[in-house]
């Protein structure tokens, strides 16, 4: 991050590397839309690049990009008011979006189905520690809250997985 | 909490989907094209400049302030309590603003620091006053309301010039808790104008202390955890 603030094109794409698809994953399970999720990973970047001189050296690079990448969802959530399930023109509930690259698996399918369904701070909670990879101190930076918070929506989030996940075996058999 | 075995644990997880080839070259031109190389400083730079800048006008509306009411205490106890009020400044500035966001939670810290401190300020003024009215007389007294009007509007507005060095200093630092830090940046920039004013007024009647120098230093706390948002957040 250091040699990016420098004026280094090449440590941009070091970075973008490394984080755009962590960044884009946690945007797209927050939105479940992908063109909106483009839209704030593009709002993010350009957030990060205008802050690029007040990143604190020292500071852990992903929690602060994804703690930007949640300020960005929330900021136009507010600025939108608009909910998830927004009425298509012909006044019906949209379909689900289709299920995201490299998920071609049961079980990875199944998992993708129940984390969707899983209210907003479960899904995040889970999704920061589990596919993202921060500690639960990190996490709960990201969400402003207390690791302890962190680990409890993990754990609830977990059994709810498990119920519906039960379910969808149960459906499939 | 269970510490029983979690078979989520093992899960094979959804990879994550990249964005489209058009977005990353969207990003690339806005971030990487006509880079320029920008100066950074570093949290201990900011955390010295801020304690200066604050100081410094601290020091300066204490002298304008004794160069028109000299202080009716001895110098040295009066000087005594602008230097605990200033250590008290400097280490609202260090706890509550210097840290590595993301690094490590000071959350209940700095929350305790934004609470207490104020609590320490209305104690010190409650001891400071020597006289109580009532609340009748003292609202019916267009003397003691004019003066505590003048001496709110004073400590607000030297408060905001403070605020806003810490503003500018730590501008876009905190995408973590940007409202708590702003509460922090007005806790320490109220603090400049609330001091200041206490030790150079020469009003000591309760009530004048604790709505004219106290709630102004509460409402600058408010006021900045409402400017966090917009101006410590990237």
């Amino acid at each position: 991050m250091q040699t990016y603030v420098e004026g280094n094109a090449l440590a941009f794409e070091e970075i973008y590397r490394r984080v755009s698809r962590l960044l884009f994953a946690y945007l797209l399970r927050l939105t479940r839309d992908r063109p909106r999720a483009e839209d704030l990973l593009q709002v993010t970047f350009v957030k990060v690049h205008r802050a690029r001189s007040s990143y604190l050296v020292g500071a852990p690079l992903m929690p602060w990009l994804l703690a930007i990448a949640r300020r960005t969802f929330l900021d136009e959530r507010r600025m939108k008011k608009s909910r998830y399930e927004d009425l298509s023109s012909d006044g019906k509930l949209p379909e689900r979006p289709a299920a995201p690259e490299g998920m071609n698996d049961d079980i990875s399918d199944a998992l993708a189905i129940a984390l969707d369904d899983l209210p907003e701070n479960y899904r995040e909670a889970i999704q920061l520690t589990k596919i993202t990879g921060l500690s639960l101190s990190e996490a709960a930076d990201v969400l402003d809250t207390t690791p302890t918070a962190v680990k409890l929506r993990v754990h609830r989030g977990y059994n709810l997985m498990r119920d519906k996940i039960e379910v969808l075996r149960r459906a499939r058999t | 909490m269970t510490d029983s075995p979690e078979p989520l644990h093992e899960s094979a997880w959804p990879e994550p989907a990249a964005p489209s080839a058009a977005v990353s070259a969207a990003i690339h031109q806005i971030c990487a094209g006509n880079l320029r190389p920008i100066k950074s400083r570093s949290i201990v730079d900011r955390i010295v400049r801020s304690i200066l800048l604050s100081g410094g006008l601290f020091a300066v509306l204490l002298a304008l302030g004794w160069r028109l009411h000299p202080p009716q205490r001895a110098v040295a106890v009066a000087l005594a309590g602008a230097l605990v009020w200033g250590i008290a400044q400097a280490s609202v500035i260090i706890v509550g603003l210097g840290r590595v966001p993301g690094k490590r939670s000071h959350r209940f810290i700095r929350w305790t620091v934004v609470f207490a401190v104020p609590l320490a300020f209305f104690i010190h003024l409650t001891l400071a006053s020597e006289v109580t009215l009532s609340i009748q007389d003292f609202v019916t007294a267009p003397r003691s309301l004019r003066h505590t009007l003048v001496c709110g509007v004073h400590a607000l507005v030297f408060g905001l010039m403070a605020i806003a060095t810490l503003f500018v200093l730590w501008r876009k630092t905190d995408p973590f808790s940007p409202r708590l830090s702003g509460a922090v940046a007005g806790l320490a920039g109220g603090l400049v104008g609330a001091v200041a004013l206490d030790m150079t007024c020469p009003h000591l009647e309760a009530w004048h202390l604790w709505i004219g120098h106290g709630l102004t230093l509460v409402a600058l706390v408010l006021a900045g955890w409402y400017a966090g948002r917009r101006w410590l957040a990237p």
